[in-house]
């Protein structure tokens, strides 16, 4: 049975940390639909007038 | 009847059917209670318990009749980016009648010790049985650490096993389960529907259940348990449903194991091309709802120290589902109602739900295509037409008061008279029950020689969203009638991504 060396540990950990740091993108993805909305709302009003 | 008494009557009918309505909106506060919580994964998720874990794992894989498929998925396996003296294959065939036992015999020779051919002579119990079958073998040896359920059609990114396999380093999670991306190499119209399904069930939906700690269902095409969990309960799927991957989701959870979502293990799967193909699967999974709702009557909205699936988060977004057809034939009725009743009144509760619906679609549509922006770039049509044509209409009209009658109508000189104002408004507070049943004539024109192109037509104008509805009507029909219940396997030939 192949024992993990310390090389393919160290890439594992460092996966994680990224794919955990991709996580944070989904505040700026809300962010992009929220102006997106907001924005969509503002025009509603401007051809409301 | 005096005058007092028919004022509170009509106060107390005008209330009722406010009601009415606003029960129809609650999918609507459900799903934005999803996107709310969704960006809350970026800090409550499971990566800080997550640690460098490569167990032996055996993958099951059911087939019946998998020819077309299994030799491409057994050679996937096998180059995984994982340990090769760690990862074993066992196909358990059930009866095929094809060539699957003879491929599989030879994949087994060209990868001795790694692939295993088991055959199940009876066949045709169900998925669940086949199941079982590997799993009684795979657990009665020592090695496996970890069992991978999976379908024989679909294909790992090479990165997935083991992207999954760092959340089992933490001894609380019994199972990890990964994205379901549709992965046709030929996509029409309703695979790129499919496509963004998967994309707001999985990818949103999921995280927010990854962040609420109670997991609806762990993808039958992968699930992977850590073998405490599956010793735990019981050593077996549970049998007696059709989502049996549902009851072996909710079984783990009851017994205080955490299930995770991971959404950048990617997995490739072939989906349903016709609306008949898409109905046959979805009626089967909707059954299994249905049974499971049954099944742990006793659990909703029963709040647990063990786990989070009695809370009442969970709950919402449960029956906010299964319950949709119902909650928009109360809303229809009740707007129709107050038409008769209040006509302005019902005017304005129109337009507040419709607004309100609009907004929560928006923010959604856009939030999900950016969260797989290949399946969103292929499929932004569809993302857009997801509520259907008619959906569109009906928030445009909310949204902008007088568009019809101001700059539709007037150019041509034409006016709403009193019944054809009220008859237009029948039709749009009708619309959703019409939508429903307009996905179940798409399913029976598709069968006409011109069928593929009316039942297309009918989907874009009525929604993939309605035909999600119709099938769930006919699944309550279906377990009402106490229909008959075997299992249907989705027909595959293999058409996944290589």
């Amino acid at each position: 049975m192949s024992e993990p060396t310390r090389a393919e540990a160290v890439a594992a950990q460092r996966e994680i940390r990224r794919d955990a740091r991709l996580e944070w993108r989904l505040l700026w993805k809300a962010l992009i639909a929220l102006v997106i909305v907001a924005g969509v709302v503002v025009l509603r009003e401007l051809f409301l007038r | 009847m005096s005058v007092e008494w028919l004022v509170v009557l009509d106060h107390v009918l005008v209330v009722l059917l406010i009601a009415f309505v606003a029960l129809g909106t609650v999918p609507v506060l459900a799903t934005a209670f999803q996107f709310a919580v969704l960006p809350l994964h970026s800090v409550i998720n499971h990566y800080k318990r997550a640690a460098f874990y490569r167990p032996n794992v055996a993958v099951i894989v059911p087939a019946w009749n998998e020819g077309l498929v299994i030799a491409a998925s057994i050679d996937r396996l096998v180059r995984l980016d994982y340990p090769q003296d760690r990862l074993r294959i066992y196909v358990v065939d059930d009866a095929s009648t094809d060539d699957t036992p003879d491929i599989v015999k030879a994949k087994a020779i060209e990868h001795p010790g790694q692939v295993f051919h088991l055959r199940r002579e009876k066949g045709g119990e169900g998925k669940a049985h086949t199941l079982n079958h590997g799993i009684s073998r795979v657990l009665a040896e020592p090695w496996a650490e970890a069992i991978l359920i999976m379908d024989a059609d679909v294909i790992f990114a090479l990165d997935s096993l083991r992207k999954m396999t760092r959340h089992l380093a933490d001894p609380k999670v019994g199972a990890v389960t990964a994205y379901i991306a549709e992965g046709s190499a030929d996509r029409n119209f309703l695979t790129r529907f499919i496509g963004i399904e998967y994309v707001m069930a999985q990818l949103a939906s999921r995280r927010t259940q990854n962040v609420l700690g109670a997991i609806a269902c762990l993808a039958g095409g992968a699930q992977l348990h850590s073998r405490e969990n599956l010793e735990a309960i019981g050593g077996r799927i549970p049998t007696g449903t059709l989502a049996e991957d549902t009851m072996a989701t909710f079984e783990s959870q009851l017994r205080g194991r955490r299930m995770v979502f991971e959404p950048h293990a990617l997995v490739l799967a072939e989906e349903p091309r016709t609306i008949d193909a898409l109905w046959k699967q979805r009626l089967r999974w909707a059954r299994g709802n249905v049974q499971v709702t049954k099944h742990y009557r006793r659990l909703w909205f029963r709040p647990s120290r063990v786990h989070r699936l009695g809370s009442l988060s969970f709950g919402l977004i449960w029956f906010s589902i299964l319950l949709l057809p119902v909650l928009m034939l109360l809303a229809a009725l009740g707007l129709v109602l107050l038409l008769l009743l209040h006509n302005d009144l019902a005017e304005f509760v129109f337009r507040l739900m419709w607004i309100s619906a609009a907004v929560v679609f928006l923010f959604s549509v856009i939030f999900a295509v950016q969260l797989d922006p290949r399946t969103g770039l292929r499929s932004w049509r569809e993302a857009i037409l997801f509520q259907g044509i008619g959906s569109l209409f009906l928030m445009l009209v909310a949204v902008f008061p007088g568009l019809v009658e101001h700059y539709v109508l007037a150019p041509f000189g034409v006016a709403f008279t009193d019944s054809g104002r009220f008859a237009w408004l029948v039709a749009m507070y009708l619309w959703g029950p019409v939508a429903m049943l307009g996905a179940w004539l798409a399913r029976l024109v598709e069968r006409t020689p011109v069928g593929w192109l009316l039942s297309r037509v009918l989907l874009y104008i009525v929604g993939y969203g309605s035909l999600l509805c119709a099938i769930t009507v006919d699944s309550y029909i279906k377990e009402w009638r106490r229909a008959d219940a075997s299992w249907s396997k989705t027909e595959k030939v293999g058409r996944v991504m290589g």
